[in-house]
């Protein structure tokens, strides 16, 4: 019996010491943000994907030549952006689930940078 | 001894002759010639015309007047597939602001909205969707177009 227990609690000790390594790291948890007076929305994808309500989203939409990016926060705040800028079409397609975004818009919606991030930062999507 | 020499003389003089006849005959064109003749001349034209026209792709004007045969076959073209591409894609665009303009009237922008500007949108090359597509972004960015719930997205 003793024998038992000991192996369980050496099991269970494995599997929550390899479940800590797993998740060690820095990570960033970044809801969808909005800076209108500094005409900016950015997130962690996968952290905003997860988050419990139904009312924020991120992501960037592509029709290949062309995109727009769009931003909800908590507070239902819609902002998005327009763009055919070659780079930004490239940082746009390298998008993940995994991915942090940002994106600035003008005055006349168009999209003035995105920036995508991807690396470990982020908590991965389950 | 007379004879003999008479003889030599007359020989060589019809040869003399056959071959004066010979010489005539190479210099007068028969039918066979003046078609080789002919065929030469006429792969002079050509080779004429392939570079007059080499020269009128890269743009060089010949002597010869080649551009002004280049222009005709250019508007030619402009006719047969510019003016209907540029027509097709002044109209998308044309559709394309139509929408925008009735939404911001509504101040709505609704699914149905979304599908018919991705319908007139997409023959359009990237950067007349993009304009139109900044409209509705200024718009929603200052709030004078609502996205409906149904939209989900811009």
């Amino acid at each position: 019996m003793k024998r038992k227990t000991t192996a369980f609690a050496i099991g269970a000790a494995l599997a929550l010491g390899i479940g800590a390594v797993a998740y060690a790291g820095t990570h960033t948890m970044f809801q969808v943000t909005i800076n209108d007076p500094g005409m900016f929305a950015n997130g962690d994808v996968s952290f905003v994907h997860e988050t419990p309500d139904v009312i924020q989203y991120l992501y960037c939409e592509s029709q290949g030549t062309n995109a727009f990016c769009a931003a909800r926060n908590l507070a239902g705040v819609l902002r998005t952006c327009s763009t055919a800028n070659p780079a930004h079409l490239a940082a746009i397609h390298s998008i993940g689930t995994d991915s942090y975004l940002l994106f600035r818009w003008n005055a006349v919606g168009q999209c003035t940078a995105v920036t995508v991030r991807n690396g470990s930062l982020t908590v991965p999507k389950v | 001894m007379n004879r003999i020499a008479f003889v030599v003389i007359a020989c060589l003089g019809v040869m003399t002759t056959f071959l004066f006849y010979l010489r005539i005959a190479e210099r007068v064109p028969t039918a066979g010639n003046s078609g080789e003749a002919e065929i030469i001349a006429r792969l002079d034209r050509i080779e004429k015309s392939i570079a007059q026209l080499a020269a009128t792709r890269v743009g060089a004007p010949s002597a010869t007047g080649s551009a002004t045969l280049a222009a005709p076959a250019a508007s030619v073209l402009a006719d047969l597939d510019g003016e209907p591409v540029a027509a097709a894609r002044a109209s998308a665009i044309r559709d394309g602001n139509d929408i925008v303009d009735r939404a911001l009237g509504v101040g709505q922008w609704t699914a149905d909205d979304v599908s018919a500007l991705a319908q007139s949108t997409e023959r359009l090359d990237g950067e007349a969707a993009a304009a139109i597509h900044a409209r509705v972004a200024a718009a929603i960015n200052s709030d004078r177009l609502k996205v409906a719930p149904s939209a989900v997205r811009p």
